[in-house]
């Protein structure tokens, strides 16, 4: 019984106290408590850096078939996390990887983002037969393992870089979809809705100006953590051969490539599978911190 | 007892009135599956069954009713913010059951409600300008710096500083954040505002403080109010005449004085002694209402308030359900609870005060005697 | 073995603050009282008033960024203030327990209520039944409470103490199940289930409906006569106070400004705040068109005035109210904190009539002024 007074009493206090609690200033305070939101922001940070400035950054042309093959990781030789099978430069190359997973990550939520949250908003709020229709469409969707889905999409529409986003988007609508309705569904209920109704607003204001500002915080936690997600997935794709054109240098790609030599030169699969998971890790940390800065709800009464 | 008085009396039900309700229903699905809907098996939750009110020109009516009685769901209904389910609403000389579209938005300008929870109702990402100034611009009434001047005109209006207008809503505490809300209903200039518990959730002396704001309001603007409340002790004060609502029924209703000084539904007058009250000698209040209102998903047969009636007279209560009557020249009224006899002869207001119950056509003699509160 | 005189409850010099990015909130300022045994105390004041604070910093239950600071929490004669977690897990639920408004924060939506009262007592009256940590979880998850158990057994005698009908068919369900007067009622349940000298219930009927609140509140005072239990009651509501207390104290911007016997309070109030709210409240038996207000609104708590925290609402302010508030005797139980019942204040001169009861003052307050009050004075 202690245990759940002791609840009470936090979920109380801002409201006894009128302690102000904003939105921004809750993030920042996690950002500055929370070791875990710094090393995911740090990571985060050096990932996109990285990705932007490959071209100015990287030492050699990723592309270039001419340093001799298989150099191990020398960190002071002249190819730091050496050479793969064609003699090309894996610190280049990750590099360049990192540029099509940050945007295949990127381009597929967003894509994935904005159906899902519009069949969410569409979907909760007006309920009845469209929320029906809507959410069982999207039970279908989820109902099919998302990586036969981007088979089938590649399989139709051959690969490339646009193909692999719309694969990999179109299994985060359902995602979206159900986080928003659900956050709708909680607003709706609000007075706020009611009493903007009885301004005279329709229903097209109603649901872009006073419900969904009101629905985005967990929607933007769920953004990073799914732009986590399709980077695996793009990974998962070009390591199956199904990504973007297989010369192009992307994570997964390189993974793929190196495991037939993984007995010889092991470092040609190992750094990209480890560059994936700190940088999964990386986003996946400062999603949680996103998660616990918006996990209070903010302003109560004073 | 002659009806037919000239003058203008508080508590009269008004001859033209401003809104007008009758048989009023207000029906919500309850949670049935896809399957009982199919079949038919629909269950439904009678919010409102069957109500008939009207309000007039400046005039305060009161509707009083425990939580889940049905009262905010009414007051919703009457602004057109939820559909009725039956019925007709008639607001001036238009039959505004059905409207919707642009006919409702130009309802929104006369009509306009002010909710409970001053914190809810206001949006947490709108400041206080955009939040009063939306109504002036939905309803084209002002834009650009014309609008800028109305918001802190009506922000002072209701005893805000204009230097409120850029503040969030938390930034306020609840009392102000009431005020908002009357300064956004205030914005179209309304002929009519439905307040739904509007000072319940705010502390003693700024309830005072909002009360007396509205009452000015009131004067100042020529305003009809609908006020819904759960505290009889507040509606007195600023209510011309009061409805009673138990189950989504009104059981009594009447000029405030004839509500408050000789109460005839036993549900009115059992509410009336439960008040908390700060005079007087101390004491226990008497648990006359025992238990909780029954749920309208299921509500009882007859009269709805049978089930926990003080006066229960037996199957007659439960076989039929009684209709509102004038309490004039009926068998059956009941002096005041107290035992202090009210001179209510030549009161033409006593033509008004109609109620629903069986007793009203038994014997005053019987009843009093079958009465616990007569007795003390 | 402590004298019946001796308070159960004794406080003195409690004060909480809150560290906040505006700066420090004095929630409580310094109050001191006494709770007797067997006795209902009262604190009544509006919201911001520091009177859950108040609560909750005896129980412990403030947390960092909150401090709470007293000369003394005693409890039956110890001092509590100084007490480890784990010693003060043993004082709550055990020796004092709580009710607070909303009875589904107290309540677990997923156990039985049968099966979280008998929690309450295995952990805190000597039942003889294990209240380890996995022999509990056991309990919760797999196999449940024994129904032929003692502990199960005091829950459901508990259920049916506090006038829950069928209590044994009622210790089933799970709390949903129930009404809201019905919830409070297991809630008060939950509290008795530790066996407990004081009871602190905070705003324990605000949530209900008033013929609701009239039954939970009868309950509560049969109660704590039949089980010899001191309730220290919070509540907004001056009403309730008057219906339920021995004793009140009127709390306002985190300071006692007004103790006395509940009796002497509503006819002799001696503090303006006191008389500003008794006014402010309507009534139905009185006529007055417009509602007397205490203008203005509570003083934001980072940048408190010196002096007495109601100056500037204050009808009878003058020079002295600036200087530190003392405590003033009325009479022999009644203690105000305001400069004008100070010896060397000629009280008459102020306007400020001592003798006024409550009754008085309702009727000379109807002098028609029209004030809703300026909602924009403080933030």
């Amino acid at each position: 019984m202690s245990t759940s007074l002791s609840d009470i009493v936090k979920t109380d206090r801002a409201r006894i106290f009128g302690i102000r609690t904003d939105l921004i200033e809750q993030f920042v305070d996690t950002l500055q408590q929370d070791l875990k939101a710094k090393v995911g922001l740090v990571i985060v940070s050096v990932f996109i850096l990285a990705a932007i400035f490959a071209p100015e950054l990287t030492p050699y042309d990723p592309m270039a078939q001419e340093y001799g093959v298989f150099q191990p990781p020398t960190l002071s030789g002249a190819h730091p996390l050496g050479t793969d099978s064609y003699g090309r430069d894996i610190l280049s190359r990750v590099m360049y990887g990192a540029r099509i997973s940050l945007a295949v990550g990127l381009g597929a939520v967003l894509f994935g983002g904005f159906f899902g949250v519009l069949i969410g908003l569409l979907s909760g709020y007006y309920g009845g037969w469209i929320d029906d229709v809507l959410m069982r469409a999207v039970d279908v969707m989820w109902a099919f393992p998302w990586l036969l889905i981007a088979i089938m999409l590649v399989a139709i529409f051959g690969q490339g870089f646009w193909n692999v986003i719309f694969a990999v988007g179109f299994a985060y609508i359902d995602d979206f979809a159900r986080i928003t309705r659900g956050e709708v569904l909680s607003v709706r209920e609000e007075e706020y809705i009611l009493a903007a109704e009885n301004v005279g607003l329709s229903d097209f204001e109603i649901i872009f100006e006073e419900t969904f500002p009101n629905t985005v915080a967990p929607i933007i936690v769920q953004f990073t953590v799914l732009v986590a997600r399709a980077m695996l997935a793009e990974s998962t794709l070009s390591f199956l051969g199904l990504g973007v054109k297989p010369t192009t240098p992307t994570w997964g790609a390189m993974l793929g490539q190196g495991r037939t030599f993984l007995t010889q030169a092991p470092w040609i699969s190992i750094i990209p599978g480890i560059l994936i998971m700190i940088t999964v890790l990386g986003i996946n940390l400062f999603g949680d911190a996103l998660r616990d800065a918006f996990d209070v709800k903010e302003g109560d009464e004073a | 007892m002659t009806v037919s008085e000239e003058v203008e009396e508080p508590g009269r039900i008004p001859d033209d009135p401003l809104l007008r309700a009758e048989g009023v229903e207000k029906y919500f699905e309850s949670n049935t599956g896809l399957i009982d809907s199919v079949f038919g098996n629909e269950e439904y939750v009678k919010a409102v069954d069957g109500v008939d009110i009207a309000i007039g020109q400046e005039e305060t009516v009161g509707l009083v009713g425990e939580s889940g009685c049905g009262k905010s769901t009414l007051g919703r209904t009457l602004s057109r913010l939820y559909e009725p389910t039956g019925g007709t609403i008639n607001f001036g000389d238009k039959d505004v059951t059905d409207i919707s579209g642009s006919e409702l938005r130009s309802l929104r300008k006369e009509v306009q409600v002010i909710f409970q929870d001053p914190l809810s109702s206001l949006n947490p990402r709108k400041t206080t300008r955009e939040i009063i100034g939306k109504p002036l611009e939905v309803h084209d009434l002002a834009s650009g710096q014309e609008k800028r001047e109305r918001v802190e005109e009506l922000l002072e209006e209701v005893g805000l500083r204009a230097s409120h207008a850029d503040r969030y809503p938390h930034e306020f505490s609840g009392g102000q954040r009431q005020r908002i809300g009357i300064a956004r209903a205030l914005a179209v200039e309304p002929e009519l505002i439905i307040a739904d518990e509007p000072v319940s959730a705010l502390d003693v002396s700024v309830q005072a403080q909002i009360i007396n704001l509205m009452k000015r309001l009131q004067d100042e603007y020529g305003l009809s109010y609908l006020f819904i409340a759960h505290d009889l002790s507040v509606v007195k004060h600023i209510a011309d005449r009061v409805a009673v609502m138990y189950l989504g029924h009104i059981v009594e209703k009447g000029p405030t004085s004839a509500i408050f000084k000789n109460p005839q539904h036993p549900y009115t007058r059992a509410l009336l002694r439960s008040i908390p009250s700060v005079e007087g000698t101390k004491g226990k209040r008497e648990v006359l209402l025992e238990g909780n209102p029954p749920s309208p998903l299921n509500p009882p047969s007859g009269c709805p308030f049978h089930t926990r009636c003080p006066e229960y007279m037996g199957e007659e209560c439960e076989a039929e359900t009684p209709t509102l009557k004038s309490v004039v020249d009926a068998p059956g009224e009941i002096g005041p609870p107290d035992g202090t006899p009210i001179d209510v002869t030549g009161d033409t207001s006593k033509a008004e005060h109609t109620v629903a119950c069986h007793w009203l056509e038994e014997d005053a003699e019987e009843r009093r005697s079958n009465d616990p509160l007569t007795g003390d | 073995m402590i004298e019946s005189t001796d308070p159960l409850l004794r406080v003195r010099n409690l004060r909480t603050s809150f560290d906040t990015d505006r700066g420090v909130v004095s929630a409580v300022d310094g109050i001191s009282f006494d709770i007797k045994p067997g006795e209902v105390y009262g604190v009544v004041g509006e919201s911001g008033s520091g009177k859950s604070v108040t609560a909750l910093s005896i129980m412990g239950l403030i947390d960092s960024p909150g401090v709470v600071e007293a000369d003394a929490i005693e409890f039956r004669g110890e001092d509590i203030s100084g007490y480890s977690d784990a010693e003060m897990r043993d004082i709550r639920g055990g020796n004092i327990s709580m009710v607070f408004q909303d009875p589904m924060n107290s309540l677990n939506p997923v156990m039985t209520v049968g099966e979280q009262i008998a929690e309450v007592v295995r952990h805190h009256t000597p039942v003889g039944e294990s209240a380890g940590f996995w022999r509990e979880l056991s309990r919760k998850y797999v196999t449940g409470t024994d129904k032929e158990s003692d502990s199960w057994q005091r829950a459901v005698e508990l259920l049916d103490t506090v006038g829950i009908p069928d209590p044994k068919e009622r210790a089933t369900e799970y709390p949903h199940q129930l009404s809201g007067g019905m919830r409070q009622r297991v809630v008060i349940a939950q509290a008795l289930a530790g066996d407990p000298d004081l009871i602190i219930a905070d705003e324990p009927t605000t949530a209900l409906d008033v013929s609701v609140e009239a039954q939970i509140l009868n309950e509560l005072l049969e109660l704590a006569d039949e089980f010899d239990v001191s309730v220290l009651l919070i509540t907004h509501d001056l009403a309730v106070i008057r219906e339920t207390c021995d004793r009140v104290a009127v709390m306002y911007a985190g300071e006692l400004m007004e103790t006395s016997n509940v009796q002497e309070l509503f006819n002799n109030p001696q503090h303006p705040y006191t008389r500003g709210l008794l006014q402010s409240i309507p009534r139905i038996t009185d006529d007055r068109e417009w509602l007397d207000v205490i203008e203005g609104n509570v003083p934001d708590l980072i940048n408190k005035p010196e002096g007495c925290p109601f100056q500037q609402r204050c009808n009878y302010s003058f020079d002295m109210c600036d200087k530190p508030l003392e405590r003033h005797r009325v009479s022999d139980d009644h203690i105000a904190r305001c400069h004008l019942h100070s010896p060397e204040v000629d009280t008459a001169a102020h306007d400020f009539d001592t003798e006024a009861t409550g009754d008085r003052s309702i009727t000379s307050g109807d002098s028609g002024i029209i004030a809703d009050g300026n909602g924009g004075d403080d933030l």
